[in-house]
């Protein structure tokens, strides 16, 4: 299976719904430093916007992205869908999960101070805790989005 | 190679421009009527609008598609040059933006039709006017065709 999560940006939320669902990060609230040092956050700019970005593979196989729709949300979801449908991809081998639900105003904020006014240090700092704020109902997305995936069964030994 | 024509809302111009690449609309167009009878003319809505359709394969082979981009088609060129990389499919396709060809009669029955949904006064308006843009958009294809064959 193909898992997209998406936000306005790919930066921030995507990327900790990611990093959890590949077991990066635990369901216990994460430390800032732990969410300021996963790969790939606040590192999007809008030349990034529309493509998919792999960030792994999770136990079960299922491939996981992340994704930055910019501006154009619904287009985004189903110019990837439509196009993968045309390449033989099935739709339930597909999941594009929403997360700007998780873009609070920390978040948006730090994104702004970072990305737009240069001051990455405080920016980053802002984001981060706007996800540590969000993180709960992250988790309960994520784990919703891993029992779609298969992943609440026992676990396949990685080993 | 695909190519895909794409436009505002994926249902007139870009409709028109796939028509007459794969000789569905022969030239010269001499009636509305044929431009009107046309696979998907007038008929998408702006939950259309992202998807690509399928409207044929020409003589050479190329996939011919149609798509409305609204006003986000260099974010869905990344999508879907990635997404057929992702599917392990070669990314070699041309975009052809026939925006570039549309006119005010065609904005203004366009709008009347798919936004307002007011078909029976958009519907004559487009077609009029996707019928004095044939000759652009005919060169438009001419020149998509010299790049892909």
């Amino acid at each position: 299976m193909l898992i997209f999560y998406c936000c306005y940006e790919q930066s921030y939320a995507p990327v900790a719904a990611a990093a959890f669902h590949l077991g990066g990060l635990g369901p216990g609230c994460p430390s800032l430093q732990e969410v300021m040092s996963l790969p790939y956050f606040d590192q999007a700019t809008a030349a990034d916007f529309g493509i998919p970005l792999r960030v792994g593979q999770d136990v079960n196989g299922n491939e996981v992205f992340i994704l930055g729709h910019g501006p154009a949300r619904d287009l985004v979801e189903r110019a990837l869908v439509s196009t993968l449908r045309h390449c033989g991809v099935t739709e339930d081998e597909l999941l594009v999960v929403r997360a700007d639900q998780f873009l609070n105003a920390w978040t948006r904020l730090g994104g702004l101070l970072a990305r737009s006014l240069g001051l990455v240090g405080p920016g980053r700092a802002l984001a981060a805790y706007g996800i540590r704020c969000s993180w709960q109902r992250l988790v309960a997305l994520v784990q919703q989005v891993q029992k779609q995936a298969g992943l609440d069964g026992p676990q396949k030994d990685v080993g | 190679m695909r190519i895909i024509y794409h436009c505002y809302g994926g249902a007139h111009s870009s409709v028109t421009a796939a028509a007459i690449h794969l000789g569905f609309l022969t030239l010269p167009v001499t009636s509305e009527v044929a431009i009107q009878a046309l696979p998907y003319f007038d008929k998408h809505t702006g939950r259309d609008q992202g998807k690509l359709f399928f409207y044929g394969r020409d003589q050479h082979g190329n996939e011919v598609y149609i798509m409305g981009c609204a006003r986000s088609a260099h974010i869905l060129e990344r999508t879907v040059r990635a997404a057929l990389r992702l599917a392990g499919e070669e990314d070699d396709i041309l975009f052809v933006n026939t925006l570039k060809s549309v006119n005010l009669l065609m904005r203004i029955g366009g709008f009347l039709s798919r936004r307002l949904g007011w078909v029976s006064l958009g519907r004559p308006l487009v077609v009029k006017g996707t019928f004095r843009a044939v000759p652009r958009l005919a060169a438009l294809v001419r020149r998509a065709r010299e790049q892909t064959c």
